[in-house]
């Protein structure tokens, strides 16, 4: 156990493909770190206590909440932020372009965390139902759109990925 | 909106756990989602020094159907337990109430245990576990106890899980496969901690309701089978009986009233798909 309150630790974990190692205070976010130390700019900071979603990030192919997760708790783990999907589909993906054709974006302040939570919904359930959509979107706050064209978005997004399969 | 200088370990055994709890247990905490945990680090209200994470260990990741009921430990998360295979015939309960427990995002990390730990007096899981009267299996050091749902929350988010004890995992058990189950709440936002959540299980001869949003804590009462209109005068009476007190969000006339249209709307639901 470490004895000096707040010691750094070392952490190694695979982010956005690359492997990362680093030390780290067990007090930091990992929201904080994926901004502050790797520079990764695209996972945005709202509330920090879970309401916003504005962090949602992958954990082990999971959308969870960067701000309700230490750093030290990725040690040995997969990350992928919103700069991975983008370079993984070499420009934008099915959702991106949906949300571009839709016009569910206006500030861009929520969208990182909203693809995020998509990406890994609409890729894990076949045929999801529009209620189901509005409840993973329900995950985040919105403060331009008013959530419609962000739905159209994503129920579109829903019908190609499920005729691509 | 930043936790507090802190320490982190992450046992990969509840017995290193166990023992790591009890070098400090007044100064340490276990992390499991860190759903609730890791929002009071933010706000700083709680002050912990160590940080006793329980994700490693193997043995807690485990999801038991047994003749009797369900046996969960204590790193499964909400969304895990929810893609859980036949869910809605092992648990129809939990199954109708897991989607009601925050988002999508958050039940990714979320565990069963460590809702029932925190013990917020909206929490569906607690009610679900209260209703159906489970068990819960709590490790230290020196001892391993079980303690009935009865007996286990004490009040507004506090329990009978003392400070050098771990919640190794929660068992519920089976109902009846004629009895009718429904659940239903009321919140502002869908995801949001609910003002109102009820649950019922209807059996041949009474009707439980579990009703939370009204008390620091689950409150359950059984009624005799009633016709419709002795439905909505006991629901009345109920309402009152508990006592419920307004916040900031919703006056006390306010949840009276959401009990008796919940409340019966949750009895009627449940009435529907019994089989006696
Ligand atoms: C935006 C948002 C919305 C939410 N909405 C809801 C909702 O609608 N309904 C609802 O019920 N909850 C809601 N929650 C809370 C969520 O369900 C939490 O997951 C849950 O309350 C705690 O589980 P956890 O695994 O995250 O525990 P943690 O946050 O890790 O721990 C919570 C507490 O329990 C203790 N603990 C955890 N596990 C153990 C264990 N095994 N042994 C001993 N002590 C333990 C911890 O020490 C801590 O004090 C919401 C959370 C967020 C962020
Ligand atoms: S910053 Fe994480 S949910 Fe708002
Ligand atoms: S586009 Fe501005 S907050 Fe959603």
């Amino acid at each position: 156990m470490s004895k000096i309150l707040g010691s750094k630790k070392s952490i190694s974990f695979t982010f956005n493909g690359t492997k990362v190692e680093k030390e780290v205070e067990p007090r930091i976010l990992l929201s904080d770190f994926i901004r502050d130390s790797l520079g990764k700019t695209g996972t945005h900071v709202g509330c920090e206590h879970g309401i916003c979603g504005a962090c949602t990030i992958h954990l082990n192919g999971r959308a969870v909440r960067s701000c309700l997760t230490l750093a030290v708790q990725v040690d040995n783990c997969e990350i992928h932020t919103i700069e991975f999907i983008s370079g993984k589909y070499n420009g934008l993906n099915i959702i991106q372009k949906n949300f571009k054709k839709y016009f569910a974006l206006q500030c861009g302040f929520c969208t990182p965390g909203i693809i995020m939570s998509l990406c890994d919904y609409l890729y894990r359930n076949n045929n999801p139902s529009e209620q189901e959509i509005k409840d993973v979107i329900s995950g985040h706050l919105c403060r331009c759109t008013g959530y419609s064209s962000i739905i159209k978005a994503a129920v579109e997004s829903a019908k190609e990925i499920n005729n691509a399969e | 909106m930043k936790p507090p200088y802190l320490s982190y370990v992450s046992p990969k055994t509840l017995d290193e756990a166990a023992f790591l709890l009890d070098q400090d247990c007044e100064n340490s905490k276990i992390l499991a989602g860190g759903q609730s945990l890791v929002t009071m680090l933010n706000m700083r209200l709680i002050h912990p020094k160590i940080l006793v994470d329980i994700k490693n260990i193997k043995a807690l990741n485990s999801i038991n159907a047994t003749d009797e009921g369900l046996l969960i430990g204590a790193s499964v998360t909400q969304q895990e337990l929810l893609e859980y295979k036949e869910l809605s015939i092992v648990s129809p309960l939990l199954y109708k109430a897991l989607p009601w427990v925050g988002h999508y995002q958050t039940r990714t990390k979320g565990t069963i245990c460590g809702s029932i730990a925190h013990a917020d007096p909206s929490s569906e899981i607690p009610l679900c576990f209260a209703l159906l009267n489970g068990k819960i299996k709590l490790k230290s050091l020196k001892s391993t106890r079980e303690v009935r749902a009865d007996e286990f929350q004490t009040g507004m988010l506090s329990t009978a899980c003392k400070s050098n004890e771990i919640i190794e995992s929660v068992f519920f058990p089976h109902l009846d496969s004629k009895v009718g189950i429904a659940f239903n709440e009321f919140s502002f936002r869908k995801g949001d901690f609910s003002l109102l959540s009820v649950a019922v299980i209807y059996r041949e001869n009474s009707i439980t309701v579990g009703i939370t949003g009204m008390t620091d804590k689950p409150d359950i009462t059984v009624f005799p089978i009633l016709s419709d209109d002795k439905i909505e005068d006991a629901l009345n009476d109920l309402a009152w009986n508990l006592k419920g007190i307004g916040d900031h969000i919703a006056s006390a006339r306010y949840k009276r009233d959401l009990l008796r249209k919940i409340g019966k709307l949750t009895i009627g639901e449940a009435k529907k798909c019994q089989k006696f």
